[in-house]
């Protein structure tokens, strides 16, 4: 029984390597997700496919992928459309299936218009999990791994401002714009925080910086004139502490008022050397795509994911697992990473 | 002096003065000089914008490319210089930049002169293009290498004044280039006959035809000059800003233009001033600070700033009605006055 | 002693399959007055646009004091003294008067930048040479259409023309102000200015010109001295058939069936306290000078400038009329004067501007729209209205001026209004198509529609209406019966009004 099933999966994979350039591939039917009984010493082979090669933050994941091929022993590599586009991407998807690879680790551009290709993925026996798609739906992945809880995030934002505001006085918060979900999560969660947490902190409003830095400029330089006592800044888009900062610095206000805020060395390192901006946080995109394949082996080992599991990287020590809007498994890490002058130039990002 | 206060111009500046004394009484700190130097910072670029737009206005079309003419001229020029070593100031930023905006206005010019297109709708695929342009080929993300001499730019000022609690404001030297620009756009359109040429073709194509006017040249000239004072928008923006961005400027186009209109330029041509430009941006900025400065909510300002672009551009319709109904024969108007 | 100043020889002109002129040669001498006469469409536009160089000729020669030239630009024209008054001035609405009369010169000496001061004494110099005082600084949109008839005029003269072309200059003009232009173009001649005058109005024809050129179907079929003509002649040799005024038969109102009523209607800065009734099978003509609230009459009655007060009695139940949308569901039809703005959909085909106002019916069953009755309904009208085109699928934009009049016509005759108004139906309409529709709008009126025709053409009035009421400075003033007045009758007391008025603005 167990030599005919191989046999049949072995037909179909050489089959499906044959038909990969036509367009309608047949697919396995009956089989169902195939479960390989792992010898001790197999090596795997696992593609990441990310929106776009053309970016500089997706070269940075493939860093931490070719990373853990190297310390794995595993054959890992990435690949991704030169534009960002979704059915260049399913493209990509089709032809990893064809090739047989044992996982794939998908950062979709679409995540919806992905979602029919990892579903075939797992059709033809092939691992998915994804990275920035928690809110796919449970049939399409079997995992999706986020560097961070995006409320948790924010409360960590709060905490180091707190800090460095004594934890009173009024603070305001920006947001690359009023209906950017992610940036609204990370700002809401930090208020709820402080309300609980610091009764002393005054909130005054949440502005919007358009993504623009001389817009952000250009507001905070209004609200320094209109609330004379702000002491902490809270921004979200990348530009948001760099404008804060600037006017700030204008102002010779450097250490009176808390700058805290995600950003990324490249905007923020001029401003975070002479105090302007206090801390820039982030997450790193290597360890996103170092991770996503260490998810990945563990599954074709046919090891189980359990809360509060230790992944071996860093930042992925005692994980949490949460269901998704759309009922996929959301593994989530702490894995913020802080910068300020003294240990920005450990990031090359 | 009847007819001052009827223009458009007044209107604007009356209601610039209201709005500024409703702000100021609920913050005494928006009549102070540093204020007002930031809101002179703050509408610089976007005056130099409308100056690239008013021209284009006036001889009957919209443009929404100007914005991508702006990011295209301002960040390949700072990718090209970057990846050369330059080291030097904004100069040779403004002779580059503007070269490259010029001859991205002039192809949008030549498009529409040579197939007799319409200008929005060339514009509408020039703005993709530009952009989707600068992505591929130039960059996706914003750059934050400066050359030594563009480093201090955006602290560079004319004057300065300094408050306890605000520092130190500036006017920024952005403001002469304003000035300059300003200067030489009023005499050109005012005084010169293609910018008469200009009025006469907004007003009526053929006719201006017929009496000889070059509409092709004039078309290529106005468009060659959004190209031009856009990609120097730009290059101040990205100055300012100490950073250059390949989507500089994205999706603002609507705004500057509704400046433009608000100013007192007719969207179907053949009306607009510079004053009135001028205005049209300080209000707009007003509008925006006196949103900060009273302390409404930032959810309120995009609804309050809809809310008054739509009282300002129905202004010149409701105008037009009124003339319709009052009549235009002069024999009514006394019949009229008898009455 | 005679000069020549303007020769064409052998031009022909073709747009796709259709030759617009055919071989026309003729010329003109320096002080000459000549007129262009001939129906839509017979090539007479073409002409004017060949001679100013809108147009290039496919065959032919001009020479302009002798000069020859094969190719001519608009500038070229211009710069050889050749000055045309379109109908539609050639102004810009939004410019200032002055800056619209000094435009032509700056262009003219190549002036690189403008001196406002110039302009503004040149200006002053070119309104006093014609004897009118326009204030120099109003925009041009904001004047009345005599205004900018007289801008126009003293623009051309001051450009030191040779030749001024005139293309029907008088169809907006009150008479008076047609007979000062008359005095201005004898006064041009005398200077030694050429002028070609065009016109539709066959008495101004023998009262202006020395010479006469006739122009049909793109040839040339006359060309001789005015004074040996008779209008008979003339409009035999434009239209190629005579047309025969004697035996109009005119409409019989039933004066005991009042189908339309109008009661104390006013609308500031338009009329006051107009009141009238309309009989079953009448015809009423309305007319009064320019700015005399006939036009705004006309656009309150369909709904466009809603009048402030007054009743509308329609078949004897009042009705209300705010919209242009109440005035067509109450069944009230309106052609306007202004057809290319008001009347048509020029881009959309001659079936659907027909079909325009009668869509929902047109319905099939499953609510579509019946494209073989849309077809069968425009072709009926096409044929009853004698609109010449090969085709119904094709745009209005491809028909002459007169036949693009009798679409609007026939746009709402498909609708069979009750009260069908007419403002200037037959203006830029040449003669054939004008009697044409006169003998239309009468038969409409036995048929039972009510008419209500607007218009400052006193022979127009007396062939089609039954009474005519006379407007002046917002109110009717006077009702005149058809039979018992004549056209000298009503044109002195048209212009009798107009001279009060010059007195009374001389006296101010």
């Amino acid at each position: 029984m167990k030599n005919r099933l191989i046999t049949v999966l072995a037909l179909i994979l050489i089959a499906s390597l044959f038909v990969a350039c036509s367009p309608s591939v047949e697919e396995p039917v009956d089989e169902g997700p195939a479960v390989e009984e792992p010898a001790e010493d197999e090596t795997f082979t696992f593609g990441t496919v990310v929106k776009s090669i053309a970016f500089n933050w997706f070269l940075r994941l493939e860093k931490g992928v070719l990373e853990y091929g190297e310390a794995s022993g595993n054959t890992a590599f990435m690949e991704g459309p030169s534009q960002a586009d979704s059915a260049a991407q399913v493209q990509i998807i089709e032809s990893l299936i064809a090739q047989g690879v044992d996982g794939i680790c998908n950062v979709p551009y679409g995540v919806p218009e992905n979602e029919p290709a990892q579903k075939k993925a797992m059709d033809a026996g092939i691992w998915v999990v994804t990275h920035e798609a928690s809110t796919a739906s449970g049939d399409s992945l079997h995992f999706d791994v986020e560097p961070f809880n995006n409320c948790a995030y924010g409360e960590e934002i709060m905490k180091e401002m707190a800090s460095r505001m004594g934890e009173e006085g009024q603070y305001v918060q920006f947001v690359g714009s009023l209906t950017n979900a992610t940036h609204n999560e990370w700002t809401d969660c930090a208020k709820a925080y402080q309300e609980e947490n610091y009764p002393n902190m005054e909130f005054i409003g949440k502005f919007e910086s358009k993504e623009d830095q001389e817009v952000g400029y250009n507001i905070f330089k209004d609200l320094l004139d209109t609330y004379p006592n702000i002491k902490g800044m809270q921004g979200s888009a990348a530009g948001d502490v760099v404008a804060a900062g600037r006017a700030i610095e204008e102002a010779g206000l450097n250490d009176q008022i808390a700058v805290v805020g995600t950003s990324i060395k490249s905007y923020a390192g001029e401003l975070l050397e002479t105090g302007a901006v206090d801390l820039a946080m982030g997450w790193d995109p290597a360890q996103s795509g170092y991770v996503c394949n260490v998810v990945l082996e563990l599954l074709a080992k046919g090891e189980e994911i359990t809360p509060g599991m230790d992944l071996g990287v860093p930042g992925y020590e005692n994980i949490i697992i949460e269901e998704g809007v759309n009922g996929a498994q959301v593994i989530y890490g702490n894995a913020w990473i802080k910068f300020d002058a003294t240990n920005m130039d450990d990031y090359d990002f | 002096m009847k007819k001052l206060l009827k223009t458009n111009e007044f209107l604007v500046l009356l209601i610039i003065a209201a709005l500024s004394l409703v702000v100021g009484l609920i913050n005494p700190n928006f009549f102070t000089v540093a204020s007002l130097f930031d809101l002179v910072r703050s509408s610089n670029v976007y005056i130099i914008l409308a100056f690239a737009l008013l021209p284009v206005v006036i001889l009957g079309g919209v443009d929404i490319s100007f914005i991508a003419i702006a990011a295209v001229a301002s960040y390949s020029t700072h990718m090209f210089l970057i990846a050369r070593g330059y080291e030097g100031g904004l100069f040779v930023y403004f002779v580059m930049g503007c070269t490259i905006g010029a001859l991205a206005g002039l192809l949008n010019g030549l498009i529409i002169t040579t197939f007799k297109l319409k200008v929005f709708d060339v514009s509408l695929a020039t703005q993709t293009m530009w952009y989707g342009f600068t992505l591929f080929f130039i960059g996706a993300t914003s750059n934050f290498d400066m050359p030594e001499g563009v480093v201090g730019y955006y602290s560079s000022f004319i004057a300065t004044v300094t408050d306890e609690v605000t520092g130190v404001t500036g006017l920024h030297v952005s403001t002469i280039y304003v000035v300059v620009i300003g200067v030489f756009l009023w005499w050109f359109l005012k005084y010169t006959m293609i910018g008469r040429g200009i009025y006469a073709i907004g007003g009526n194509p053929e006719v201006a035809e017929r009496t000889g006017f070059n509409i092709k040249k004039i078309t290529l000239i106005v468009f060659v000059m959004m190209g031009l004072l856009s990609g120097f928008a730009g290059i101040v923006q990205s100055g300012l800003s100490r950073n250059f961005n390949p989507t500089l400027f994205i999706g603002q186009n609507l705004s500057v233009l509704a400046s433009v209109i608000i100013g007192g330029a007719a969207i179907k041509g053949g009306r607009g001033t510079v004053i009135g430009t001028v205005l049209g941006v300080v209000l707009t900025q007003i509008i925006r600070r006196a949103l900060v400065l009273t302390e409404i909510p930032a959810e309120w300002q995009n609804f309050v700033i809809g809310l008054i672009l739509i009282i300002f551009t129905a202004i010149p319709a409701i105008r037009e009605k009124r003339l319709e109904k009052v009549g235009r024969t002069t024999d009514l108007i006394e019949a009229t006055v008898e009455e | 002693m005679e000069e020549e100043l303007l020769r064409v020889e052998g031009i022909t002109k073709r747009f796709g399959g259709v030759t617009a002129l055919d071989d026309v040669s003729f010329s003109i001498n320096k002080g000459e007055s000549l007129t262009l006469v001939g129906q839509n469409g017979s090539g007479k536009s073409t002409m004017i646009k060949i001679i100013s160089g809108v147009y290039t000729p496919d065959e032919g020669d001009i020479y302009i004091d002798g000069k020859h030239y094969g190719k001519m630009s608009p500038l070229q024209s211009i710069q050889a003294g050749i000055q045309v008054i379109y109908q539609d001035f050639s102004l810009f609405p939004n410019l200032t008067v002055a800056e619209n009369i000094a435009l032509n010169d700056l262009i003219i000496s190549g002036a690189k930048t403008v001196n406002w001061n110039e302009v503004k004494d040149f200006a002053r110099e070119g309104l006093r040479k014609i004897n009118v005082d326009i204030p120099l600084a109003a925009l041009v949109q904001d004047l009345s259409t005599a205004d900018r008839q007289l801008i126009a005029i003293s623009k051309a003269i001051l450009a030191d023309a040779k030749l001024i072309i005139m293309d029907e200059p008088t169809t907006a003009l009150t008479q008076n102000e047609v007979k000062a232009l008359f005095k201005v173009i004898h006064d041009l001649n005398q200077q030694g200015i050429a002028t070609i005058f065009v016109s539709h109005k066959l008495t101004e024809v023998r009262e202006i010109g020395e010479r006469t050129i006739i122009l049909r179907n793109g040839q040339k079929i006359l060309d001789q001295d005015a004074t040996e003509l008779d209008i008979k002649t003339i409009e035999y040799q434009m239209t190629g058939r005579h047309i025969d005024r004697s035996s109009i038969q005119y409409s019989e109102p039933k004066e005991d069936e009042v189908i339309f009523e109008v009661k104390d209607f006013n609308l500031s800065h338009g009329f006051f306290d107009v009141s009238f009734k309309l009989y079953k099978n009448e015809v009423l003509g309305i007319t009064g000078l320019l700015g005399s609230g006939r036009t705004e009459l006309a656009l309150s009655l369909f709904g466009q400038k809603p009048a402030d007060s007054g009743t509308i009695i329609l078949e004897g139940k009042e009705i209300k009329i705010n919209s242009i949308f109440d005035a067509t569901s109450n069944g009230i039809g309106f052609v306007p004067e202004d057809r290319l703005k008001e009347g048509l959909f020029l881009p959309q085909t001659i079936n659907n501007n027909i079909a325009a106002k009668i869509i929902d019916s047109l319905k099939n069953k499953l609510g579509f729209l019946d494209q073989k009755k849309k077809m069968d309904l425009a072709g009926e009208w096409i044929e009853r209205l004698d609109v010449k085109t090969p085709h119904g699928e094709l745009p209005a934009s491809s028909l002459s001026g007169g036949n693009q009049q009798r679409l609007v016509l026939a746009k709402w005759l498909a609708f069979n209004p009750k009260v069908l108004i007419l403002n200037g139906p037959t203006v830029g309409v040449d003669v054939g198509s004008k009697a044409a529709i006169h003998d239309l709008i009468r038969n409409l009126a036995k048929e039972g529609m009510g008419i209500i025709l607007m218009s400052d053409d006193i022979p127009e009035l007396m062939h089609t209406c039954n009474r005519i009421l006379l407007m002046h400075r917002g109110r009717i003033v006077e009702e005149f019966d058809r039979e018992s007045t004549n056209e000298d009758d009503l044109n002195t007391k048209l212009i009798a009004d107009d001279r009060d008025e010059n007195q009374k603005r001389q006296v101010e």
